[in-house]
């Protein structure tokens, strides 16, 4: 192995993952979620098609609690780079006002979340979907496959995963199944922030610090984004110099204190904690110890 | 901790051994040491270990539950499946691939060495070598590791027996090198106790009589070599970029040897070539890219290239094969059907087998070769297979990107097999002989023996000193011209002196001579449709121009002067033959105590000092075929 920037093995063989997709599937798409991990694969996805355009449209999973400035983020992309935006929203859910306050991580994210996704690929009926997952995020995704097979209900079977040899990928499925293409598999939170660096990547302005109007709810930090926070929790609130380290829905997503208003410095903060990235989010703890084993076996990225 | 240095890369390797040698443990311990857990991840090992656990006393901490993921595998209590771990210290990252010991997960193990460099063998030191540890090494060997660190564990338990470490140490050399004669194999043995921390990050003094580093250090420094680089050119085209009609950019990842803005490439496999015009990386235009780089290149002239194209030097270590030999690892629950067709998917092909022929068995604790009768889920065997189309394919063990397939079942899609490229090309191509052709009245010339051949026939005379570089590069064009289809022939001075000049010695009289006839010989052989390759000091410029002007009538010949120093070849010296013509021993030597005559208008000047013998060979071919498209 020559002594190349170790980022440069990282990004060449996402490269050649996604090239794999657009060679092997009639019906791709790429699964943005706004987050800073979606954010390198896009630019990677850039990166391989470079000079010409991406072949594929975006899809996003709209839970209707998203953080105003993601949605903002997520159509001046797409505006920017001229391509096709799918947003969907589980309409069902909307009705019966499903909502993080009132029914619960749980139960919000499987109905606005998993089952929305499902519904999304069954009606576009795509057979391959990026997503921006990593191995380190979590102990049931480090066994994740890079093309990783889903059946006809778009489920994970952890057991009867195609074994996966060097960089030769398996992209034959049938007609009615579909590929999760994880093309930042062995990517690190840390390598995704150095590479935010190098390349000059935008971001949604919510992972750098700033005062923000924050209240405590369920042990963590959250904004008091807009009039649907409870109007209890809305008295409480404080400002707060905050930054988040993942983006999802505001009143899921918890954020952490901090100083750190750019990149390099939230590498510096980084390379000093001590803590790991999904300790932020709750939804990893419902259930019992396996909550995001359960979820994905369900459909969820 | 300042993780900052930036020209890092990454280390992949795989951990094995069988269930209690301690594999999560030296990886939990690892990383406890070198202080990469984080709070959170203490505080939950914290959590779920038993008894007088504390982030302050790793004996007690339970590190399986850092490694160990899957509900079903806490159950069963053991890793069923390859995970993948991450960490980063300040001179690497580190990826490791964490697999099963169990026996019947031989597949798991195979997937993660087929992604890693490096080994690491577990042996419990109560135990020593048993038949697990022949078989991880063997498995790990085949799918192209060559090194293995061989981390002897629970030494604590033996009180770090010195004499008990060279015995398993000595078992283990033993063994590998009766059954495996690779000098490129690299070994390290440490005596380790990871539940106590000895020999992992920090050195123990409970060992005195190991020299070496401790485990982490190992991981850090060590060099894994790869020959990519001295490779010809090969990339396999994965994107054709048109943004607008004006730019045609074929995009890929060099998978071997590098590339130069004007070189000359061919189209592997077809008859077409043409020549670099740009070579971009990111949006930035390049002079020249390497092995490894992804790049986007232009070509200067319009030509039918698509995805699944490769693009090569002229002088290329690829085979156009559809018949190789390989060895496989069955991976499917149905057993192999020999009479089946199976989709082959190589790095940037797809095709179909016509043929399985299966040849032997490998007994995978012992590594002997046994008779074939059925091939299983985890057995590992030798195959020829014939495929439907000529695809562009290397040995395993010069290039694995190159030299590695997939098989997959047409009907359920699973991946049931991996393969190594053993010998990538046992194809026996004959000219097709048509049946209807009368010999008798036939007129056959020069003409139509140079068309069957598809080549202009020609005579390639080099010259220069001894030590030039005649016989290395004349070799070398030789097999790139056969790899090229060309039919070629050396002439020298073992297949010369030997016979058809076997009466004459060295006087000046008998030297002239000898290359008059080598001349003729030259003539008649370029008359019989082939390409010929002369590699003689032929120091006599009234004898090379008589060979060129009056036997080749200036046709058909091409003068090349390998245009070399007197000192550069003395230090060269590769025969010793400038040792004994200073000394003495040898009279009327070129160089030292006769004259060599540089030619005034060759038709290729090479400084072999400046270039190296494949760019040398390049240059040639170049010259040689350029009306030979």
């Amino acid at each position: 192995m020559s002594i190349r920037n170790y980022l440069k093995q990282l990004e060449t063989v996402s490269i050649e993952i996604i090239w794999e997709v657009y060679k092997n599937f009639k019906n791709p798409v790429i699964l943005y979620s706004i987050g800073k991990d979606s954010s390198v694969m896009f630019h990677l996805i850039k990166k391989a098609f470079a000079p010409a355009k991406i072949p594929f449209p975006l899809a996003h999973v709209d839970t209707l609690w998203k953080f105003k400035e993601m949605i903002k983020f997520r159509d001046n992309l797409a505006k920017k780079e001229d391509l096709k935006l799918i947003v969907h929203t589980n309409l069902e859910g909307k009705e019966l006002n499903i909502n993080p306050f009132d029914h619960g991580s749980e139960k919000h994210t499987d109905i606005m979340k998993t089952v929305a996704l499902k519904q999304l690929l069954n009606k576009y009926k795509f057979d391959a979907v990026f997503g921006g997952a990593r191995r380190d995020e979590e102990k049931s995704r480090a066994k994740e496959r890079i093309f990783s097979a889903r059946d006809e209900n778009h489920k994970w079977d952890p057991k009867n995963q195609r074994p996966e040899f060097w960089n030769i990928y398996n992209t034959k499925i049938n007609d009615n199944q579909s590929v999760r293409v994880f093309p930042l598999s062995n990517w690190t939170e840390m390598d995704i922030w150095r590479y935010i660096d190098q390349e000059n990547i935008d971001l949604v302005p919510l992972y750098f610090a700033a005062k923000r109007k924050v209240v405590n709810f369920n042990n963590s930090i959250i904004l008091t984004e807009d009039k649907r926070t409870p109007k209890t929790l809305r008295k409480k609130s404080f400002i707060e110099e905050v930054r988040f380290r993942t983006l999802g829905c505001y009143p899921l997503t918890g954020g952490v204190k901090s100083k750190a208003k750019n990149v390099k410095e939230i590498i510096a903060e980084l390379e000093q904690s001590n803590e790991s990235e999904r300790q932020g989010r709750l939804i990893d703890l419902d259930g019992s110890g396996y909550g995001m084993e359960i979820k994905k076996k369900e459909g969820y990225f | 901790m300042s993780k900052k240095k930036q020209n890092k890369d990454i280390l992949k390797f795989i951990t094995c051994g069988s269930v209690d040698d301690g594999k999560s443990t030296l990886v939990g311990r690892m990383l406890y040491d070198a202080d990469l857990l984080t709070k959170d991840q203490l505080e939950t090992l914290v959590q779920v270990s038993k008894n007088s656990a504390s982030i302050n006393n790793p004996e007690k901490l339970d590190f399986s539950l850092l490694t160990d993921g899957l509900q079903a595998e806490h159950e069963q209590g053991i890793t069923i499946d390859v995970s993948y771990r991450f960490f980063e210290t300040l001179k690497r990252k580190f990826i490791i691939a964490d697999c099963p010991g169990h026996i019947q997960y031989t597949r798991n193990m195979a997937t993660a060495a087929s992604n890693t460099e490096v080994a690491i063998i577990l042996i419990n030191a109560k135990n020593g070598l048993i038949a697990q540890t022949k078989r991880h090494f063997f498995i790990n060997y085949l799918f192209g590791i060559k090194d293995f660190i061989v981390v002897i564990n629970k030494m604590d338990l033996v009180d770090f027996d010195e004499k008990k470490f060279i015995r398993i140490q000595n078992d283990f050399l033993e063994f590998s090198k009766k059954k495996i004669k690779d000098k490129k194999l690299n070994f390290y043995f440490i005596p380790i106790s990871a539940i106590k921390g000895n020999n992992i990050v920090n050195k123990s003094d409970k060992a005195p009589y190991y020299k070496g580093k401790a485990l982490l250090n190992i991981l850090e420094d060590m060099k894994i070599k790869s020959d990519k680089m001295e490779q010809s050119f090969a990339i396999g085209i994965k994107y054709v970029a048109r943004p607008n009609s004006n730019f045609r950019g074929f995009k890929g990842k060099i998978s071997s040897g590098k590339v130069e803005v004007n070189q000359k490439i061919r189209i592997f496999g077809k008859r077409t070539s043409s020549e670099i015009k740009e070579i971009f990386i990111d949006d930035k235009k390049v002079k020249s890219a390497s092995s490894g780089d992804i790049v986007c290149l232009t070509l200067k002239d319009e030509v039918d290239i698509s995805s699944g194209d490769f693009l090569t030097s002229f002088l290329s270590n690829l085979s156009n094969s559809n018949k190789f030999n390989a060895d496989l690892i069955w991976l499917d629950h149905d057993e192999l059907k020999k009479n089946k067709d199976y989709l082959v998917k190589f790095y940037n092909n797809e095709v179909s087998t016509t043929k399985i022929d299966p040849k032997f068995i490998y007994n995978i604790n012992n590594l002997s070769k046994e008779k074939f009768n059925n091939f299983k889920l985890n057995t590992i065997g030798n195959f020829d297979i014939e495929i439907n189309n000529k695809i562009p394919i290397t040995n395993y063990d010069k290039n694995k990107e190159l030299g590695s397939f997939i098989l997959i079942d047409k009907i359920s899609n699973f991946t049931v097999a991996a393969g190594m490229v053993k010998y990538s090309n046992l194809s026996t191509d004959s000219l097709p002989v048509s049946k209807n052709i009368s010999y008798s009245n036939i007129d056959v010339t020069n003409f139509d023996r140079a068309k069957i051949k598809k080549q202009k026939p020609c005579c390639i005379w080099l010259t220069g000193l001894s030590g030039s570089g005649k016989s290395t590069i004349a070799n070398m064009l030789d097999k790139a011209l056969y790899q090229l289809g060309k039919h070629s022939f050396i002439l020298d001075g073992d297949n010369v002196r030997h016979g058809i000049n076997s009466d004459l010695g060295f006087s000046r009289e008998d030297r002239h001579e000898n290359i008059r006839r080598i001349g003729y010989t030259c003539k008649l052989m370029t008359d019989a449709g082939l390409i010929v390759i002369s590699a003689f000091i032929s120091p006599d410029r009234e004898i090379r121009d008589f060979i060129k002007n009056k036997i080749f009538k200036n046709k058909n010949f091409v003068e090349v002067y390998l245009n070399t120093d007197i000192e550069t070849c003395k230090k060269r010296d590769p025969k010793n033959l400038y040792k004994k013509a200073l000394a003495g021993k040898i009279k009327n030597f070129t160089g030292i105590d006769a004259p060599y005559d540089s030619p005034e208008n060759p038709e290729i000047i090479l400084d072999t000092e400046k270039y190296s013998a494949k760019e040398c060979v390049e240059k040639i071919l170049d010259v040689v075929l350029k009306n030979d498209k």
